[in-house]
């Protein structure tokens, strides 16, 4: 059975394992080395996220089927400040300054399907979804 | 982090996920290249420091299965950024389009302003004329002379329409950037000015003036109105101007000095307007649309234009336009 898994996420090291059950689940499903890459980038990205503004939360990785189809889920969800104006939040730059396509917006683009809801004192769920071709 | 910072991290990043196939160390790779990619660095860059590392007979002996994760692995940071600018660069296209489409809009409105209103003025201007010729000496005489102002007035409209007609133009962009040599454009202004300078036994100098990337046009206009306009108010002695140019880390800028009679520091404000005139057109005719024309023309070119100026000691105006890319030697890695 492919291996899903909620990983705490609190500091640095814990994208590592974040990362690790994400390419892990990833592997299982049999998505390609270079899709691999990009989902642990993805994964990356929106556990820095709750490192870095929300302090902690969690990580769900888990496997998808939608009729013939198999994807892998990442659901990222925090229970810090939240975002005040996620419209702003998922332009470009609006967290990491000088690096275009990086933080929120990066992920997305690296992903099937994106989705974000937060509110101020909600904290902040990422949902994001690929599929396998 | 300089390139050497760079290429020391990833090394030893890749000597140790090499040796141990930790995910800590390939969250490290994917941490630098994020860094590299912040600070503007290119695949280039990364390139080399791979390059540079596998060089090591140490990391050549290694498991090449991972020294390829660690490569990748930085590759899907800049395939972020790179998805990014795809994206953006569709964005602009989109909003390229509809400023286009906005401004040709807006020039053509002008344009049937400028020219459609010309037709009915010249007719107004005629039939004031066949009034005057018509009647001279039948009516009283001060109806002669409100005749000759409803003449004077019709024609100074018609001025003011074609100003608008050359402001309108002067937004229409379109021409490409290319070499342009300043010197050139400096000698063909002189030409169009020559009856002028002649009449008013002018001397007008340059210094050193480079060839640069620019639209000539524009550049022509800008000049054309500056030294037309220090010509013109420098009455009584002959008009001496120097043209020159200088070098910025960002742009170059291009100054006009005069021996005029320079500019109230109250009008700074109202000189750069459309129809604004600081003087009276008695003394110094014209539509006051040429200062105008030069800082539409110069903002729409991304610089700016001032001056300095004592009264009665002349007045110096600088502009600014942009050094463009191909100028400068190319930024790192690319």
């Amino acid at each position: 059975l492919p291996s899903d898994r909620v990983v705490t996420v609190t500091q640095g090291t814990d994208i590592n394992v974040a990362r690790e059950a994400g390419r892990a689940l990833a592997a299982e499903l049999g998505f390609g080395a270079s899709e691999r890459v990009l989902i642990a980038t993805a994964i990356s990205e929106v556990a820095r996220n709750i490192v870095e503004f929300a302090g902690s939360g969690e990580v769900e990785l888990a496997t998808l089927r939608r009729g013939t189809i198999t994807g892998i889920s990442i659901i990222a969800r925090d229970r810090g400040p939240g975002i005040d104006d996620v419209e702003a939040a998922m332009r470009d730059g609006f967290t990491t300054g000088s690096g275009l396509g990086l933080g929120l917006p990066g992920s997305r683009r690296l992903m099937d399907e994106f989705e974000i809801t937060s509110g101020p004192g909600d904290g902040t769920t990422v949902t994001m979804r690929k599929w396998l071709r | 982090m300089t390139q050497e910072g760079f290429a020391q991290r990833y090394a030893r990043i890749l000597s140790e996920y090499a040796s141990n196939g930790d995910e800590g160390i390939l969250s490290q790779a994917y941490e630098l290249a994020r860094e590299a990619i912040t600070q503007g660095r290119g695949l280039l860059d990364l390139a080399e420091v791979h390059r540079l590392a596998i060089e090591q007979p140490a990391i050549m002996a290694m498991d090449q299965l991972r020294v390829v994760a660690v490569l990748t692995e930085c590759l899907g940071a800049f395939e972020m950024t790179h998805r990014g600018y795809r994206e953006a660069n569709l964005t602009l296209q989109g909003l390229n389009r509809e400023l286009l489409r906005s401004n040709s809009e807006l020039s053509v409105f002008a344009h049937a302003v400028g020219h459609d209103l010309q037709q009915p003025l010249y007719t107004i201007d005629l039939y004031t004329q066949l009034l005057g010729r018509r009647f001279q000496g039948k009516l009283d005489p001060k109806a002669d002379e409100l005749i000759s102002r409803m003449s004077v007035t019709a024609k100074h409209m018609s001025e003011m329409l074609a100003g608008l007609l050359s402001f309108a133009r002067s937004g229409g962009g379109g021409e490409p950037i290319t070499r342009v040599d300043i010197e050139s454009v400096f000698d063909q202004v002189l030409l169009d000015l020559a009856v002028t300078v002649s009449e008013k036994n002018a001397r007008v100098t340059h210094g050193s003036l480079p060839t640069i990337y620019t639209r000539r046009l524009h550049l022509t206009q800008i000049l054309q109105n500056l030294i037309s306009n220090a010509l013109k108010f420098t009455p009584g002695t002959p008009p001496i101007v120097h043209v020159s140019a200088e070098r910025g880390a960002r742009d170059w800028t291009i100054s006009v000095a005069d021996n005029g009679i320079g500019i109230d520091p109250a009008d700074r404000d109202r000189i750069f307007k459309v129809f604004e005139r600081v003087k009276s057109e008695h003394d110094y005719p014209g539509v006051g649309i040429g200062l105008a024309v030069c800082r539409q023309v110069v903002e729409g070119e991304g610089g700016r234009i001032w001056f300095d100026s004592r009264v009665g000691a002349g007045s110096t105006f600088h502009f600014t336009l942009p050094v463009q890319h191909d100028e400068t030697p190319g930024p790192r890695g690319w």
